[in-house]
């Protein structure tokens, strides 16, 4: 059990570490990345399965760029719909990995009320802005301020993720306290009252946008690269509808996730329907830890930016 | 009722998990060794990267200020000053042991970087002197991004090359580092073991 734990303790660092990741070679390496963490043990299955995926994504990867080329030369409609095929599993695969703003995304549906089709659409706002932040970003910076890829990687990125989880930390902080004043006090009044059922509050689409804003925020550097490369044989148009395919396929993964937890929490909370008052008890508890998840990685990555 | 803790936690993770632990580099490296040798023993190693398309052209872009497809001297010096000096921090994603001793890499040499196909392609030299003697040495090598940015594969064609070895009984494999294993554990590097001993006369 201690080495389960462990386990999930160095997956949820792994996964705030992979929020948004610097590029080697443009970016210094921070002092702690120097030091070396005994790793878990992992089970071989995991292992293998991983340098499966990796492999798979090399491949899509160097398929996207060589078909983007030949589009690019010789519009086949053919070509372009595999092209697309390809861009929609790279963009599915490329989210499954750190990043993206899944753990803040689990958090937040954890802490908040959610229907499973809401959880549907929380992930798809999130791979949407996070690709058309991408687009903005590129668009900007190559069209308007004439800068380079390497300038991005510099100081604009540090500027834009010190936002983002600014915002995260600032939406940890309001979830937080919305729970403890609002979720639990309002809880402790009813069970005063006695045999009051609580309702949960539904998040209408309009609310999901907010925090898919403060998670998406920061440019998705997979669609960055596509765009990139995009302008450089002289195809942007390609480049955006690429990276627009690639986010629905993200959108797929992240969706996924959000149901999952919905459900999740859902079984947490079903198996111990029996006793009356745990249920609610427990439900704030969970609500609680999402938002406390929250604020905690938004300022453990907001520090880590400004360090 | 008793609630059944070791499953909650196996949900638990398996959520987390699916969050962290995978596929997500955003540059592709091919990389190949070339072990040289001098007549004291190994002088170093040679390093070549071929760089995926997509992170090539962001270089390409940057870099090939003429347009030409072909980088310059100046264009090379500022490819290395700008997208090559700062792996200095990261030791150049090499992992060196002489005799099971990890081996400081200070500095690289003779950087140059080429455009192959639409890649840029770099090399460089890492100076590590190991001198052969009548038993057998044991040098490793791994190429990896512990930050999981980079993804570094091995060279399908030639992922090992021997240079002026001729004096020297050499032997090399590639093989899983397990006890190195990176990522929460989840990736394992390969790296290269190459057995060196001198000739007997």
């Amino acid at each position: 059990m201690t080495k389960l734990m462990f386990f999930i303790i160095i997956c949820i660092s792994l996964g705030s570490l992979g929020f948004a990741q610097d590029n080697p070679f443009f970016s210094e390496a921070a002092s702690e990345k120097e030091e070396r963490v005994s790793s878990p043990e992992v089970p071989g299955f995991f292992q293998s399965l991983l340098y499966e995926i990796n492999n798979l994504q090399r491949e899509l990867n160097t398929a996207l760029s060589e078909l983007s080329r030949q589009i690019n030369q010789k519009k086949d409609f053919g070509l372009f719909l595999l092209l697309m095929a390809i861009a929609l599993i790279y963009g599915l695969i490329h989210a499954l990995g750190p990043g993206h703003g899944k753990i803040i995304m689990i958090s937040y549906t954890l802490s908040n009320p959610m229907k499973p089709k809401q959880g549907i659409w929380l992930g798809a706002f999130i791979a949407v802005i996070h690709t058309l932040s991408a687009i903005f970003l590129v668009s900007i910076l190559f069209f308007l301020l004439a800068r380079t890829y390497s300038d991005y990687s510099q100081e604009p990125k540090r500027i834009i993720s010190l936002v983002s989880y600014g915002l995260i930390s600032a939406m940890g902080m309001f979830l937080l306290m919305k729970t403890i004043f609002i979720d639990v006090l309002q809880l402790k009044k009813r069970n005063d009252n006695s045999n009051v059922k609580v309702t949960s509050k539904q998040n209408c689409m309009r609310d999901l946008m907010m925090p898919a804003f403060f998670i998406g925020v920061v440019p998705c550097e997979g669609a960055i690269l596509v765009l990139i490369f995009s302008i450089s044989i002289n195809a942007y148009w390609l480049g955006i509808v690429l990276a627009l395919v690639m986010s629905l396929g993200m959108a797929m993964t992240i969706s996924i996730m959000g149901i999952a937890t919905i459900y999740s929490k859902k079984g947490v909370l079903k198996l111990i329907a029996a006793r009356a008052g745990a249920v609610k008890i427990i439900s704030s508890i969970i609500q609680i830890a999402g938002a406390v998840v929250i604020l905690c990685f938004g300022l453990l990555l907001f520090c880590s930016r400004l360090l | 009722m008793r609630i059944n803790i070791k499953k909650l936690l196996f949900c638990y993770f398996f959520l987390i998990a699916q969050t962290s632990a995978s596929a997500h580099p955003h540059v592709f490296i091919e990389n190949s060794f070339t072990f040289v040798f001098n007549d004291r023993g190994l002088s170093g190693i040679h390093i070549n990267w071929i760089l995926d398309e997509m992170f090539s052209a962001t270089i390409i872009m940057d870099y090939d200020w003429n347009k030409n497809a072909f980088f310059e001297d100046s264009e090379i010096q500022a490819v290395k000053q700008g997208a090559f000096t700062n792996l200095k921090n990261y030791n150049y994603f090499l992992h060196i042991n002489i005799d099971y001793v990890n081996f400081n890499i200070t500095y690289a040499t003779d950087f140059r970087a080429e455009i192959v196909n639409n890649r840029v392609v770099y090399s460089f030299f890492i100076p590590v002197n190991v001198q052969a003697v009548s038993t057998v040495k044991i040098i490793s090598a791994g190429c990896y991004d512990e930050t999981y940015f980079c993804d570094i594969s091995y060279s399908k064609v030639y992922p090992v090359r021997l240079k002026n070895n001729s004096r020297y009984d050499c032997s090399w494999e590639i093989v899983d580092d397990k006890k190195n294993a990176y990522w929460g554990g989840f990736i394992i590097p390969k790296i290269v073991i190459l057995k060196l001993r001198k000739k007997n006369d």
